[in-house]
């Protein structure tokens, strides 16, 4: 899916294929808006829910915003035993010592949350759980960048590694093993997402929704 | 060195370089060196590890301070925050926990601040700085450049 972004020509006048990007990269605008405001306020609270990587952590050192790194899926993995994954269904108290050990900040102390795309590879039951916990932490105006694939698409597929290429390119690229994926309409999507102030939608070419929810 | 079949429990602090393959459940402290922790090694620390550079093949559960730079190798695992000057992170390295950049000072502003004191000079008007907005200052939607977004919608405010 990314990659058939990543080699959309777009055909000039004089009738030639020139390929938008790099090989790899795509253009965000949702993570351009979310650039625009961690430039214009230093010093914020980053959390990353899809590993660390060097070109994102040289990026908002360059701001001197303070990073939080975690690698979600693999968390959960480890965490959780496959029998919990596959019946869907998660003890309240296990949910919460998962969320105490990979979300334990303060109230409101956080200023903005980048989930890529891993929300949609979350099980359910731990999504909404996750996304709660991160209206809890985050602070008001916080934002929370997430993708979302198109609902008509594969029912596995391997979730993304997005490293920042500048402060409107991304370089997307699959990661891991195929893992279920869980559709999200825009109404799921908003629905998820009822306590925060907004959620607005960006949509692409290749139907790939990027969202930013404003707490 | 502390080889593979070892297991230390306790603080562990000097002034020499070190590698660990075993196992180290208490702090280290080699302010003036480097630590590297290899791909056997674990180390597991309350107040955590401090040296002048740490490279990690292993594991790691506790906070990581070097003066220098921290490298964490492919295929290590560190629970912990970072705090240092440079780091270098490979793929598919597992991390979880926050990351602090020491700020060093450059030495031509720390010159002229120690000039300041001793002999008053006139400085030349700094140039202005590029604008770190200059990256992504085009408007979104801009009509000059080819959009990839064919709708945008606002959900309501609740």
């Amino acid at each position: 899916m990314f990659e058939r972004l990543t080699h959309t020509a777009s055909k000039s006048s004089a009738g030639n294929h020139t390929p938008e990007y790099a090989l790899g990269a795509r253009r965000s605008y949702a993570f351009e808006t979310i650039t625009r405001r961690l430039v214009e306020q230093p010093c914020q609270h980053v959390l990353d829910f899809g590993g660390l990587n060097q070109p994102n952590l040289d990026f908002f050192s360059k701001f001197g915003h303070r990073l939080y790194s975690e690698d979600l899926l693999r968390s959960i993995d480890t965490f959780f035993t496959p029998d919990e994954i596959d019946r869907r269904q998660i003890e309240p108290s296990r949910l919460e010592q998962f969320l105490d050990e990979s979300l334990d900040f303060p109230d409101q102390s956080t200023d903005a949350a980048l989930c890529w795309d891993v929300l949609q590879f979350v099980p359910p039951v731990l999504c909404g759980a996750i996304v709660e916990r991160l209206f809890r932490i985050l602070a008001p105006d916080a934002y929370i960048l997430a993708y979302f694939h198109p609902e008509t698409g594969p029912q596995k597929t391997c979730a993304h590694l997005c490293r920042i290429v500048d402060g409107k390119t991304l370089m997307m690229r699959p990661r891991g093993a195929q893992r279920m994926i869980q559709p999200f309409n825009n109404r799921a999507i908003e629905r998820i997402f009822q306590r925060f102030r907004t959620v607005k939608f960006f949509l692409t070419r290749d139907h790939l929704r990027e969202v930013i929810v404003q707490r | 060195m502390i080889g593979k079949t070892l297991t230390v429990h306790g603080h562990l602090s000097g002034r020499e370089d070190l590698v660990i393959d075993g196992r180290v459940e208490g702090d280290i402290e080699l302010i003036e060196n480097r630590l590297t922790i290899g791909a056997g090694g674990h180390v597991q620390g309350e107040k955590g590890v401090k040296a002048r550079e740490i490279v990690v093949f292993g594991s790691v559960n506790g906070d990581l301070e070097a003066t220098e730079r921290i490298e964490i190798k492919k295929n290590a695992k560190v629970v912990g925050n970072l705090r240092s000057a440079r780091f270098v992170i490979e793929d598919e390295a597992y991390f979880k926990g926050n990351i602090d950049t020491i700020r060093t000072e450059p030495k031509v502003a720390a010159a002229a601040a120690a000039g300041a004191s001793a002999k008053p000079v006139p400085q030349p008007a700094p140039a202005p700085a590029p604008s770190p907005l200059a990256a992504v200052a085009e408007p979104i939607n801009s009509p000059a450049q080819p959009s990839l977004i064919q709708g945008a919608r606002e959900g309501q405010r609740r």
